[in-house]
């Protein structure tokens, strides 16, 4: 089954919720509905806000707003690179993947 | 009225009939037991503490029976058992107290999830608590002891308990159980504070436990505000160091060392985040007392100059 | 200050889960020995939900509420173990094109019962076709659970007497997934048709793992109290029956469908105990219509009121005071189930007695 790239919309899983205590070194995020904690870095922590914020976007457009957020190059973080950490976080049942 | 006010006898009798039950803040201990001497050492280990009656209600209620021991010879080992229960294997005879010690540790960090319970020692001098988590090699029972005795108020060497709803810290004084070497290093450095019975070959080597000083245990169920969050490190013969910890980084540590902070869920992620914020996280490494003792000194009065 | 004798912790504990506002009524030593017994049998978080259902948790006096809640966060904190070890097993079966079954614990957490969150796990039971049993164990294996007992001995009774491969365990989780083909032990007296419950199971949720229907896992919850169960668990089995029949039994058309699928599946027997059990221990309401026609189910008389008699006494819940704890009710048991189980005395015992000297080692204990 394949599927490009602007056929995955992300969400947070339903009853889903997270919190964030940003510090200098380094964010910790607790994960209400599994009874996890993370330690994040900066982009992982923004696009999880903007997953948060912002359901269903495609993947494209998550990066075009993290880049945005972060204020950095795409040769900084390169769409693929955001891709492998979606489906990490998805993985970790920290967001989920839906047909757009 | 007070264990030690009791006569040898007495205190027996009553552990070998209805109980022998102390109050041990937070909590009250019900202790029902045939060992005479079982009651004798609980009797030095406790004496300042407050009696409770049998009747009162108990948070916990332990017997240590003997049982037949695995070699087939009668009674030479003692069973913990509470609620009916005995979440442990036998120890030998002689090791009760231990067993009691150990065994009450481990039910205490198994119910009482109205609190966050770290894994460390607390002390407070000041106003001013000092957390000093547990690892290896981290001293912290024989610091949180040898503290105790320049002046230091001791709240426990194992339990930080934080309050939920701040950043207090509610003490649990237990007597502190020395091991090894360490027994040796604080008879040296308080030649005068108690310490209890040797036993040789438990399952951390040699025991023995510090009696926690009346001064300690007058100061009651007072809590404290943590002003610090020092990671001890002993090495012998390292002279001190002390470097400041990201916070985050405490973060982390101090919720992997606690004892229910994933039971306690949403409320424990908030308790240790109020408390990297409001405190200052080091690593202490050393290896002397008087050098640690010192350090510690110049972190307390560095956040009364806040 | 109390006259009379006090009334032993088991009858106030059974008293206090019925009506949670006797509660209100207890002095200190009643409480403290409340609170001992429902933890010795395993249903400490359970009283606590019962008085929060009935409102009055938050008149209980400071301290037993404070372990009330303790208790029933212990338990909620195993319950989302248990999710996320349920989500983890989906996603490897699901890719094998495996179907699932949640069973027991597992699936009252997937129905949403509220005593779902109050049980002290320490695994989750799946149940898979048995065309599958041996497909669903490789692809746990390969993605990286691991057999809990490499003893050959309990391999060997795994997987020849019982209805289930050993337990797998994923390194750093503290949850073992128990992987069954069927509800009872193949060489079993009851011998159900394990097709039977998958086509009359339920789908649960957005994923697909299913759970037994209300009928069956009513049956299969008496199974298990009578012929599966640990000695220990055993009240604590019978709340989980009661929850159940309560759940499912506010629906008229559920009874007749119970008689009926009991008859169906050869198991009448252990729905007659089952109804007489909860009958006389926590009086749980039952039409008389269903309790009737269970007498269908019934063994000869004289066996019939020797069990009845027992089942009381075996079923209440364990005394924590007594030391040492009675042996009465385990001796019932073990010739309940070797009689059922049509195994060997000599091979029964051996084999339960290494089972629970392991699980005591396990010291998942009652908090």
């Amino acid at each position: 089954m394949v599927t490009t790239k602007s056929e995955i919309g992300w969400r947070l899983p339903a009853g889903q919720r997270l919190l964030f205590e940003d510090f200098d070194d380094g964010i910790v995020m607790f994960d209400a509905l599994v009874g996890a904690t993370h330690l994040l870095n900066a982009s992982a922590a923004e696009t999880l806000a903007i997953v948060e914020d912002a359901p269903g976007l495609a993947t494209t457009d998550i990066h075009r707003r993290l880049l945005d957020r972060l204020s950095i190059p795409e040769a900084a973080l390169p769409l693929s690179e955001l891709e492998v950490l979606l489906w990490r976080l998805e993985d970790l049942n920290l967001v989920c993947a839906v047909a757009q | 009225m007070r264990v030690g006010s009791l006569s040898r006898d007495d205190a027996q009798t009553r552990m070998a009939a209805n109980g022998l039950a102390l109050h041990i803040p937070p909590i009250t201990v019900r202790v029902r037991s045939p060992l005479r001497f079982l009651a004798e050492q609980m009797r030095d280990l406790y004496c300042d503490y407050e009696l409770a009656d049998a009747g009162d209600f108990a948070d916990v209620d332990i017997r240590m029976v003997r049982v037949r021991g695995i070699r087939n010879f009668p009674h030479t080992e003692v069973q913990f058992i509470v609620d009916g229960t005995t979440p442990f294997d036998p120890f030998p005879l002689a090791q009760a107290l231990p067993m009691f010690e150990w065994g009450l540790n481990w039910v205490f960090a198994h119910r009482m999830h109205r609190y966050l319970l770290l894994h460390a020692a607390v002390v407070e001098r000041g106003e001013r608590a000092l957390v000093l988590p547990a690892w290896p090699g981290s001293g912290k029972s024989t610091l949180a002891a040898s503290l105790s005795c320049r002046g230091w108020r001791y709240l426990s060497d194992e339990f930080g308990i934080i309050a939920l709803e701040g950043v207090n810290v509610v003490p649990f004084a237990r007597p502190a159980a020395l091991k090894n070497e360490s027994i040796d290093v604080m008879r040296e450095f308080a030649p005068d504070a108690f310490i209890g019975t040797l036993y040789p070959e438990t399952r951390k080597g040699t025991v023995a436990h510090f009696r926690v000083p009346t001064q300690s245990i007058l100061r009651g169920r007072a809590p404290a505000r943590v002003a610090a969050i020092v990671f001890p490190q002993f090495n012998a013969g390292a002279s001190v160091s002390l470097s400041a910890l990201g916070k985050a980084t405490a973060f982390l540590k101090l919720a992997g060392n606690a004892f229910n902070y994933e039971v306690v869920g949403e409320r424990g992620f908030r308790a240790v985040s109020a408390l990297v914020r409001k405190s200052d996280s080091y690593v202490l490494r050393y290896g002397d007392l008087a050098s640690a003792h010192a350090a510690l000194d110049d972190i307390v009065r560095r956040t009364h100059m806040q | 200050m109390n006259a009379y004798p006090r009334k032993p912790a088991p009858a106030i504990l059974v008293n206090a889960i019925l009506d949670p506002r006797s509660l209100a009524d207890l002095d200190a030593a009643s409480w403290e020995r409340v609170l001992s017994c429902a933890r010795r049998n395993a249903v400490l978080a359970y009283l606590g939900e019962c008085a929060s259902l009935a409102g009055v948790i938050d008149n209980l006096p400071e301290i037993p509420r404070e372990y009330l809640l303790s208790a029933r966060m212990s338990a909620a904190r195993l319950a989302q173990l248990a999710r996320w070890e349920l989500d983890r097993v989906r996603r490897v079966l699901q890719a094998a094109g495996i179907p699932m079954m949640a069973l027991k614990g597992a699936a009252y957490i997937l129905r949403g019962m509220p005593h779902a969150a109050t049980r002290l796990l320490s695994d989750i039971d799946i149940m898979v076709p048995p065309s599958h049993i041996a497909a669903a164990e490789q692809a746990l294996l390969a993605a990286g659970w691991r057999a809990t007992n490499v003893d050959p001995y309990d391999q060997r009774y795994y997987r020849k007497w019982s209805h289930e491969i050993p337990p797998l365990q994923y390194p750093g989780r503290l949850l073992a997934v128990d992987v069954h083909h069927t509800i009872c032990p193949p060489v079993s007296r009851l011998r159900p048709d394990p097709e039977a419950f998958w086509i009359d199971s339920e789908a649960r949720g957005d994923s697909d793992v299913r759970v037994l229907s209300p009928a069956d896992s009513v049956l299969h919850a008496a199974v298990h109290l009578f012929f599966d169960s640990d000695f220990d668990g055993r009240f604590r089995d019978l709340i989980d029956l009661h929850e159940l029949v309560v759940a499912f039994g506010a629906d008229d058309a559920f009874w007749p469908r119970l008689v009926a699928r009991a008859r169906e599946q050869g198991l009448g027997r252990p729905l007659y105990y089952a109804l007489q059990a909860l009958s006389r221990v926590l009086g749980t309401p039952v039409p008389a219509v269903a309790s009737q026609a269970a007498i269908e189910f019934r063994p000869p008389l004289p066996v019939a009121q020797w069990m009845n008699r027992t089942l009381a006494n075996v079923l209440a819940p364990i005394d924590p005071q007594r030391w040492p704890p009675a042996h009465r009710g385990r001796l019932w048991l073990l010739y309940v189930r070797s009689h059922w189980l049509r195994m060997p005395a000599h091979l029964l015992v051996p084999h339960l007695v290494r089972k629970s000297l392991r699980r005591g080692r396990q010291g998942a204990a009652n908090v």
